[in-house]
């Protein structure tokens, strides 16, 4: 038996070029590509083209729900401190929201906080600003989770999985984005966000930024300050107790002296430029403070 | 909060940014579902093509090796006439190697060393198949280039660098000149995927030695040619 392995190919112009070769009979070939030749390929497919011989389609998905055991491989859990077991949960959705869901990003992230012990035994070690990163952080992804099917404006299980995936990193890095950002315009936040965000926008995916926008002043995360919106006080104070958005060098800003106006306005004008905002049912924005970033951790 | 911040003790396994070697069955996490699906299709129909997509660093290589090496485990097994089948890898990273023509020229590496290889146990009429089939795609090419003033074989036009037998000086534009000779991709292409089925069709493949090579990706002695 011959396998043939052609590992990451980047480009739907070079994958399509081979076809003769993907033609030859009896013959087993495993192709590595990223996503975006996978959706090409797809694309073409259903519109009828045949520029490849049939091939079956292995998606990996992004690990949203095996993080915790991936962790669980490198953490002794059992010789864990109180302290360090109380925090596991938030660590789990921390590092989830940051690695959206790439496992070797995950693993990336934990290796840098490896430090040795007095004992010369390694550990993972957070200082007193790193747990307040990871504890606001964490509060958020579990905001955004919370939130998902009506910032996606249709339900995550009907999705296919690689569009799920993409909504989710989507949502995921973006929210991430604008929190290390401090301010986002209101009236086109789209301008606000990084190269990584834009590379991997969904459908909808201005609908999309409005709708998670709205989560996060109905949240009281963030409030309007003129044309942007900025970090709440309360929100800024929580990130004000971390140092930056651990291992990616990101050190949130803040806009001074935030200006608090109509947050109904505001409201009426994005639901506007979004279509079908779905009924959102959280406390209506104000100076209380942000309760589900407040609210006790589950274990 | 503790002021001295929080600590986790860590096992002892270590930190893996490579994609995994595919040898520790609990290893890859998650891929139970799409792992055993492209091992149970190619167990029953002993061929298939399979598009591994996902996002970078979430594990497309790790599956592959894992099921490169379940295969390997499987195949090594005594059928009910106790015969054995052998599996060769050829492994290509085609990011490294650019467009699909360099990929065709470093797969016709593979297969033009696999032919040479001694350890090769071929019957007559396979190794007289494979040997026309090589020579229609790269024999003419290489020797004719390097060897000679005869023109170069037009379907093919490997960019063999003149440099081996010329002055430093000189080999420049010489090679220049062969990097643009006319290069029928596509015929080579199919000539290749004539020569992977012909390959396939051998009952008996290989000795374990030129499985062991071919497995780690990469030829056992290093091509002469410097656009490899």
């Amino acid at each position: 038996m011959v396998v043939v392995v052609i590992d990451r190919i980047e480009d739907w112009d070079v994958m399509s070029s081979l076809a003769n070769l993907f033609r030859a009979p009896n013959s087993i070939f495993l192709v590595v590509a990223p996503p975006q030749v996978q959706a090409r390929w797809q694309t073409r497919r259903q519109a009828g083209h045949e520029d490849l011989p049939p091939f079956l389609d292995i998606y990996l998905t992004c690990l949203w729900d095996e993080l915790p055991q991936l962790l669980e491989r490198h953490i002794d859990l059992p010789a864990a401190s109180p302290e360090a077991l109380a925090l596991f949960p938030k660590l789990t959705r921390y590092l989830t929201l940051m690695s959206t869901g790439i496992p070797s990003r995950c693993v990336e992230l934990m290796e840098q906080r490896v430090e040795m012990g007095g004992d010369g035994e390694a550990m993972l070690k957070f200082d007193d600003k790193a747990v307040a990163t990871i504890e606001f952080y964490s509060a958020l992804h579990e905001l955004l989770h919370l939130n998902e099917d009506e910032m996606l404006g249709s339900p995550l299980g009907a999705m296919a999985a690689a569009d799920q995936d993409r909504c989710r990193r989507f949502v995921l890095t973006v929210a991430r984005d604008i929190v290390a950002r401090g301010s986002v315009p209101s009236q086109s936040p789209m301008s606000a966000l990084g190269k990584i965000a834009s590379g991997i926008r969904p459908r909808d995916h201005e609908a999309i930024v409005n709708r998670l926008l709205l989560v996060l002043l109905e949240a009281g995360l963030f409030v309007p300050s003129g044309k942007m919106l900025i970090l709440s006080p309360q929100a800024r104070q929580e990130v004000a107790k971390g140092r930056e958005v651990l291992g990616t060098g990101i050190v949130p800003r803040f806009a001074e002296d935030p200006v608090i106006e109509s947050a109904s306005e505001l409201n009426r004008t994005m639901m506007a430029s979004a279509p079908a905002p779905p009924a959102l049912h959280r406390q209506p924005i104000g100076p209380s403070p942000p309760r589900r970033c407040r609210r006790p951790m589950q274990p | 909060m503790s002021k001295g911040g929080v600590s986790f003790p860590l096992t002892d396994i270590p930190f893996n940014l490579e994609p995994l070697d595919g040898a520790d069955p609990d290893a890859l996490l998650g891929r139970d579902g799409p792992r055993q699906r492209v091992i149970n299709y190619l167990l029953e129909h002993g061929t298939g093509r399979f598009l591994i997509s996902g996002y970078s660093g979430v594990g497309k290589t790790s599956l592959v090796r894992r099921i490169l090496y379940e295969l390997q485990a499987l195949l090594a097994k005594p059928d009910e006439r106790g015969r054995k089948t052998d599996l060769v890898v050829i492994e290509l990273r085609a990011q490294a190697l650019a467009g699909a023509e360099v990929i065709s020229k470093r797969l016709l590496w593979h297969l033009k060393w696999m032919v040479e290889a001694s350890e090769l146990d071929l019957s007559k009429s396979h190794h007289t198949r494979l040997l026309e089939a090589y020579q229609g795609v790269a024999t003419s090419a290489v020797e004719e280039t390097v060897g000679s003033k005869r023109s170069l074989n037009p379907t093919i036009g490997i960019n063999v660098p003149l440099k081996l037998e010329l002055g430093a000086q000189e080999s420049v534009e010489k090679t220049r000149k062969a990097v643009y000779l006319p290069y029928d991709i596509q015929s080579t292409l199919l000539e290749l995927g004539q020569l992977i089925s012909s390959i396939t069709a051998v009952p008996r493949l290989s000795r374990v030695p030129l499985l062991r090579r071919l497995f780690t990706g990469s030829p056992a002695r290093t091509p002469p040619w410097s656009w490899w």
